[in-house]
């Protein structure tokens, strides 16, 4: 009897832990911002997540006719990394609730890192809330998951 | 009025006691490997490689704590890919680095990689900060974004080779 209730007991800590992770990982794939410019792929590295710019809509820079760079970087030494491939969105950790903290994200088009939390609506949408200081006086973009699981 | 000047000066005397003086030592990591799991496609991609940190014999070898480093800067960093490949599949790198208690932080970057090399320097930032606090984690994770110009079925594996200026108080 004691062993069935410490088995019983064990499955459901086990399960919930599998469970935990499991939403935390939503926030893994491939996900595009609501002006369509780019999509940016979530990846996981150690127990924080990255967000980095896989695909834009418009590669090449009519300007140079070469492929963009983060020419805007606040770092003129970095102004030669291309922007596909560029990390925006940095050290995001799950904080419960389908929500992500503690993270930043980057506008390539003025160079500038903002303080930023992401929620997750459903499976598939995103609210990504940039802010400096006070979270209240943010501005919040929906972003969809590219493939959308059935 | 007379006060004013004596704050100034009493400021400055503290600025320079407290900054005392300080060393800057050469700290090198090599042969980090970093390695991205094939298949591999065309396109942005990302190899990742782990680094214990261990400062003991360093930090012994100058007489100093862990407490003692005040700030670091990279000042090279040599990447060499592995498995009799080079570097024509690859367009560009960008070298980041992350810590469990530190923001990940862009370092280098090289666009466009010369042809048929094997080995390649990175252009290293020149704005760097608080980089003194990836040597108070555990580990280091080394974050090599990579845009990939064909598929390759096999692994992806490069050796990384860093060296940092440690400035510790003396």
């Amino acid at each position: 009897m004691k062993n069935s209730i410490l088995i019983s007991l064990l499955i459901f800590l086990f399960s919930g832990l599998l469970f935990g992770q499991a939403d935390q990982d939503k926030l893994v794939g491939v996900w595009e911002p609501s002006n369509g410019k780019a999509r940016v792929k979530i990846d996981k590295i150690g127990n924080k997540y990255y967000g980095k710019i896989v695909w834009l809509k418009e590669p090449i820079d009519p300007e140079t006719e070469q492929p963009k760079l983060d020419k805007n970087n606040p770092d003129v030494s970095m102004r030669s990394a291309p922007l596909r491939g560029y990390r925006m969105l940095k050290d995001f950790v799950y904080s419960g609730n389908g929500e992500w903290t503690e993270g930043t994200i980057y506008d390539p088009e003025s160079g500038s890192t903002y303080n930023c939390v992401i929620k997750l609506k459903d499976d598939n949408t995103l609210d990504i809330r940039g802010y400096v200081g006070v979270k209240a006086l943010g501005r919040t973009d929906v972003w969809k998951r590219l493939s959308v699981k059935k | 009025m007379k006060i004013l000047p004596i704050l100034c000066l009493i400021g400055i005397a503290i600025t320079f006691f407290s900054c005392g003086q300080s060393q800057n030592h050469t700290f090198t990591i090599e042969n980090v490997e970093l390695s991205s799991e094939g298949p591999l496609f065309q396109g942005i991609n990302t190899a990742t490689g782990m680094y214990e940190v261990d400062l003991e014999e360093f930090l012994n070898s100058i007489g100093a704590q862990i407490s003692d480093i005040r700030q670091a800067k990279l000042l090279s960093a040599e990447l060499i890919i592995m498995d009799s490949m080079n570097f024509n599949i690859i367009g560009d790198v960008s070298l980041l680095l992350a810590g469990e208690n530190t923001e990940m932080k862009s370092l280098a970057v090289l666009n466009p990689i010369p042809d048929d090399v094997t080995k390649i320097q990175l252009q290293i930032a020149e704005e760097q900060s608080k980089i003194a606090n990836y040597f108070k984690e555990e580990n280091l994770t080394f974050v090599v974004d990579l845009d990939l110009l064909q598929d390759t079925m096999v692994d992806l594996r490069m050796l990384g080779n860093f060296i940092f200026e440690l400035q510790t108080k003396n």
